[in-house]
């Protein structure tokens, strides 16, 4: 069942629209909805950075990566920044363990991230 | 195996004991088919097997081809088979068990004194029993909070051990789909969409199904200790289908109905509707608490034999003709109260005068067979009637003719015909009209004798259902000391006009009217049993059936 | 000097090699769907079987074996799923395959349809792997456009449809049950087995559900000779190349094709090329995070599966995660019981309910709060969840915890000797 994204977050009148779609019962959707990771119920960032800290990424340096990133658009990771440009998640693993660091940039993987890396990559975005 | 030639089914072992199975079927739905006892928590005998909460966890020392399972089975999802062995008791088991039943504890919030399924739940006995009786789990517990999820049912989310029958209620046997089970991993949660209420007609067989505390009944909550409450066996009489019913109560005050299992008529349910029907059991204002006699222009309290008395002396005196005489009863009365007022007309007036209401009434017809549990005749006997051949609406000609005649003597036996205006216009004039029934109404008011009876939770009775089965109802609370049931009553009216049979028990006038009545022929009051049974001649009056509308969220 | 083995990578290894289909079939692609087009789908089965190849994904279970547990005469259609729900935490491997050379995955998702009679094949790819879905697309579409996909492709008179279909973000969804249910559009839960997808799987059809890299052999083992020298490539009963994912503190972590008969010292020492910055080894997760670890004095084994298994350890999705002297081993059990209690479905007790805490008590001895009964309970709580649980996530979780706890004791004692 393919799910329409609303700018990469859904409503209540979007997951209604699913159901009237596929014809199946809102709790349904619903329960859908919340087992997923992707889907969110609240709006991300314009840029939302996913930040893997799983354990192959968490032993180069994934956990020192978020913290940098936390640190650097001052929100804590699940939060999006006032200006509603960025906005950080916690990942677990994105299947990119011996790119390590791994993070995906709305839909682009960027792979053995240093905080360096990333500082140049939030400034080439915020541009 | 001299097993096998004693058993026509197939049979595998428990503990050491046969146990017959249906090809197909799982060890956990065989053994308590049987009465064996594996504990279990997601299981429900209605539903689809999920097979998530680990608690009938069992042994399976031979698969039947003599090599013992791995690692323990829940017996659940365990398909039975030829020659297997299972055992449910040994250590292997019972470690087992206590282990996964402490998983269930530690975010339990244990508040067992201020929950309503103390008692009965199964949590807190299979902890009692399986248990280990301590926890290490040293942490805040999980929080979700209380949730008013319906009209009927709250729920308190904490209690809640995500067996998930309750999501399986809503969507396989109600089909409603109301209730959902949200977020994954320990926040899993059972709710309604956006915490809508439900509006489905059957919410109280949630918290009848629900292991532990977590959804209740509104209509129950803090009243009594469950195991305060004594338990008769009954049938509802909320409506024509019968279900059976426990009548739970204490100190004399009905306090819930709960549903009986019958699988030949409501499987494990009962509708909300007749779940409230235990208010009226308990209702004293509106009842008549002792016989009444019209002296002067009120009706005043006089004694039994009183009564009897001055129906007996009226009734010399008018000196009525087969036709002069008429009696009205309700469905809500019993087969025998119907037989027996049937046979005072006939054998006291030699009169077949006697009509009772019956409007047309819809049958829904459903997927969800839980959906035709619901009918529009709210009466439990009409079938009964039917059977004996009591017949007549307002459009019956027979019972226009009667009524318009010169009548002397009515008998109103319960509340027929309560908007029939233009009846109790003309019956008003009438002579000598006896109410029997157990509420004041207007039958009442204008009778010159009324006698109270009793409701259906104070006597014993039997009633025929929609589908034409017999059952019976026991005893479950004591009526008020100055009412007689009413068969009894009309019983002793029959002897008061003269007349030698008299009748002591209710399988006595069951089993007289087997002899009598055509309909009941070849049945009798011992076969009845707790699940009923079907009359053989058929007299149906199938209803109309109707298609009811999905209920919505 | 230990070199990868290039039988999946053969392509991917040749820096000129254009993954488009023309580029594929250049490379002799789909040389092998026209063979086995020639043959009966009962000797596909049995070549399959005959070489040996075990399912890639985690558990080893014979592909060819698997196949012929199909239902058949049901009167209902099969599938096969490819299962790229690859989210095994170390895992990598069937990301490169998908990115890099997708026509060779999809050749063997075509000879695996023909194997099994199905005539619609899905293909799972988690939801995160933007690129690879894009490519696999893409990729599909090509066929269609040839005459391989649809109607009779090669004049086999054998039709196939293949969908791409995406995850949503969810590890349980590799467990190939929960996956059917996603694929149905359900929340993505464990189903009770039996019935096994084999016999009531998609939409209540016979289903098998394999794993990218097992699809992936099938194109070389219909190649001429492919069984012999599939079968060459290691011990018996783990025959064939794997792809090892490489991760954690060596110096040239990566995805690499090896035989099976190769011990993991040198897969670490020389593929790897040793631990970084010159330290010395500490461990290793042999096989996805779900694995036993092993200690530095018990990797001279060698890498595949039944050798794993006999040291009480497994192979796994072949992820093997390498850290050093220096790496704080509760801090990673940490994130380990964390990624389990994220990612745990919820629906059956053991898992939902013990995932949670043991996290929280590895989190304890984190905030020193540690104790030796901690440690006792930590291993209790993870026993009790191995073996109780619905699918396999209950014992994923489980074995990572109690071997920890029994190969690293004088780490979590660290914690609380000195507060």
């Amino acid at each position: 069942m393919a799910q329409q994204e609303n700018e990469g977050w859904l409503t209540e009148k979007w997951m209604q629209h699913v159901a009237d779609i596929c014809e199946v019962p809102l709790t349904h959707v619903e329960g859908v909805v919340t087992f997923y990771t992707m889907f969110r119920l609240k709006r991300p960032g314009k840029f939302h950075l996913q930040v893997c800290t799983c354990v192959p990424c968490c032993l180069v340096g994934g956990t020192e990566l978020l913290e940098h990133t936390e640190n650097k658009l001052n929100i804590h990771a699940g939060h999006t920044t006032t200006d509603g440009e960025f906005s950080i998640e916690e990942m677990e693993c994105l299947g990119a363990c011996s790119f390590a660091p791994a993070i995906i940039v709305n839909e682009d993987y960027h792979e053995q991230v240093t905080p360096d890396k990333m500082d140049k990559l939030i400034d080439q975005l915020k541009q | 195996m001299p097993l096998l030639n004693e058993f026509p089914m197939p049979v595998f072992q428990i503990d050491g004991e046969p146990v017959e199975y249906e090809p197909g079927e799982k060890v956990l739905s065989a053994a308590l088919r049987c009465g064996k006892i594996i504990p279990h928590y997601c299981y429900h005998p209605g539903m689809s097997v999920v097979a998530t909460c680990r608690m009938c966890l069992v042994d399976v020392v031979d698969l039947g081809n003599g090599r013992p399972a791995p690692k323990l089975q829940t017996a659940c999802s365990v398909d039975a088979s030829e020659g297997m062995k299972i055992e449910t008791f040994n250590q292997k088991v019972e470690e087992g068990r206590k282990l996964v039943n402490e998983f269930f504890l530690i975010n339990h919030p244990l508040d067992c004194p201020i929950c309503d399924q103390s008692g009965e739940c199964t949590l807190q006995d299979y902890s009692f029993k399986y248990g280990s009786g301590k926890s290490e789990m040293d942490y805040s517990k999980r929080v979700n909070g209380w949730r008013d999820i319906g009209t009927f049912v709250a729920l308190e989310r904490n209690r809640c051990i995500q067996c998930s029958r309750c999501d399986r209620f809503t969507r396989e046997i109600t089909g409603t789909n109301e209730f959902g089970m949200f977020n994954r991993g320990h926040e899993l949660a059972v709710d309604t969409y956006t915490d809508r209420p439900m509006t489905n007609k059957f919410q109280g067989n949630m918290a009848d199904i629900c292991p532990v505390g977590a959804i209740t009944e509104k209509e129950f909550r803090f009243k009594r200790r469950v195991w305060k409450l004594k338990k008769n066996h009954s049938i509802c009489t909320g409506c024509s289908t019968g279900c059976n019913v426990t009548i739970e109560h204490d100190r004399n005050e009905v306090f819930r109905l709960k549903p009986h299992e019958n699988q030949s008529v409501n499987k494990w349910w009962l509708c909300d509707e007749g779940r409230l029907t235990y208010r009226k059991m308990n209702e004293k204002k509106s009842r008549i608490n002792q016989p009444l006699g019209l002296i002067g222009e009120n009706l005043e309290g006089i004694s039994w034999e009183k009564a009897y008395g001055a129906i007996a002396e009226r009734i010399r005196e008018l000196k009525p003709l087969p036709h002069e005489v008429l009696a009205l009863t309700d469905t809500h009365a019993s087969n025998e109260e119907l037989f027996l007022i049937q046979k005072l007309l006939k054998e006291g007036f030699s009169s077949e005068n006697i009509f009772c209401p019956f409007p047309t009434w819809e049958q829904s017809e459903s997927d969800f067979f839980i959906n035709t549990l619901i009918t529009t005749d709210k009466t439990p006997n009409r079938a009964g009637a039917l059977a004996l051949q009591i017949k007549g609406d307002q459009k019956n000609k027979k019972l226009k003719k009667a009524i318009e005649g010169e009548l002397k003597v009515v008998f109103i036996l319960g509340n027929p015909f309560e908007n029939e205006l233009e009846f109790k216009e003309i019956i008003k004039r009438t002579q000598l009209v006896i109410h029997i029934g157990v509420f004041h109404n207007s039958w009442s008011e204008m009778a010159d004798v009324v006698l109270p009876g009793q409701f259906y939770s104070e006597k014993e009775g039997t009633y025929t259902n929609k589908n034409q089965r017999v059952q019976s109802t026991e005893i479950a609370v004591k009526a008020l000391r100055r009412t007689r049931p009413e068969w009894q009553i009309i019983s002793e009216l029959l002897q008061a006009l003269g007349h030698k049979s008299s009748f002591e028990s209710i399988p006595q006038v069951f089993n007289t009217m087997v002899q009598e009545a055509k309909a009941f022929t070849g049945i009798s009051f011992d076969k009845i049993g707790g699940f009923g049974i079907e009359l053989t001649k058929n007299t149906k009056d199938p209803g109309k059936k109707v298609v009811p509308e999905m209920t919505a969220i | 000097m230990l070199e990868e083995t290039l039988v999946l990578f053969k392509n991917i290894r040749n820096p000129k090699y254009d993954k488009s289909l023309a580029g594929y079939k250049n490379t002799g692609g789909f040389k092998s769907l026209k063979k086995v087009f020639g043959m009966k789908p009962e000797e596909v089965v049995q070549e399959v079987k005959e070489s040996g190849v075990r399912g890639r994904g985690g558990a080893g279970f014979p592909t060819g074996l698997k196949w012929s547990f199909m239902a058949k005469g049901t009167g209902k259609p099969s599938y096969l799923v490819a299962n790229a729900d690859e989210s095994e935490p170390g895992t990598c491997k069937d990301r490169e395959l998908m990115l890099k050379d997708p026509h060779l995955f999809l050749e063997g998702l075509m000879i695996g349809s023909y194997a099994v009679g199905c005539h619609h094949a899905y293909v799972y790819v988690r939801g995160e792997f933007f690129p690879a879905i894009k490519i696999l697309n893409a990729a599909v579409d090509e066929l269609y456009a040839d005459g391989l996909l649809g109607h009779d492709p090669l004049g086999s008179g054998f039709n196939l449809d293949i969908t791409i279909h995406t995850g949503a973000g969810a590890y349980i969804c590799g467990e190939e049950t929960a996956l059917l249910d996603s694929l149905e559009g359900k929340r993505g839960q464990p189903r009770v087995k039996p019935p096994f997808p084999a016999v009531s799987g998609f939409n209540g059809c016979p289903t098998s559900v394999n794993n990218v890299e097992t699809l992936a052999c099938l194109p070389f083992i219909f190649s001429d000779g492919g069984v012999e020298s599939f079968k060459s490539f290691g011990p018996q009963n783990n025959s064939g190349t794997h792809l090892v994912s490489l991760s954690g503190h060596v110096n040239s972590p990566g995805v690499y094709e090896l035989r099976m008969d190769v011990s993991m010292k040198d897969i670490i020492y020389e593929i790897g090329g040793g631990i970084r910055n010159g330290k010395k080894l500490k461990g290793v997760i042999p096989g996805g995070s779900s694995s036993p670890v092993m200690k530095a004095d018990e990797i001279d084994v060698l890498y595949n599966f039944d050798d794993l298994a006999k040291i009480g350890t497994m192979m796994g999705s072949s992820a093997m995660m390498v850290f050093d002297e220096d790496t704080d081993v509760v801090k990673l059990l940490h994130r380990i019981t964390r990624f389990y209690a994220h990612e745990s479905c919820g629906q059956c007790t053991p898992c939902r309910e013990g995932t949670h805490w043991s996290r929280q008590i590895v989190r304890d001895f984190l905030n020193g709060n540690g104790s030796e009964e901690k440690l006792k309970r930590l291993d209790r709580v993870g026993g009790n969840m191995l073996g109780t649980t619905l699918c396999a996530l209950g014992d994923a979780a489980a074995m990572p915890i109690q071997s920890f706890v029994n190969k690293f004791p004088e780490e979590f004692r660290k914690y609380y000797a000195t507060t």
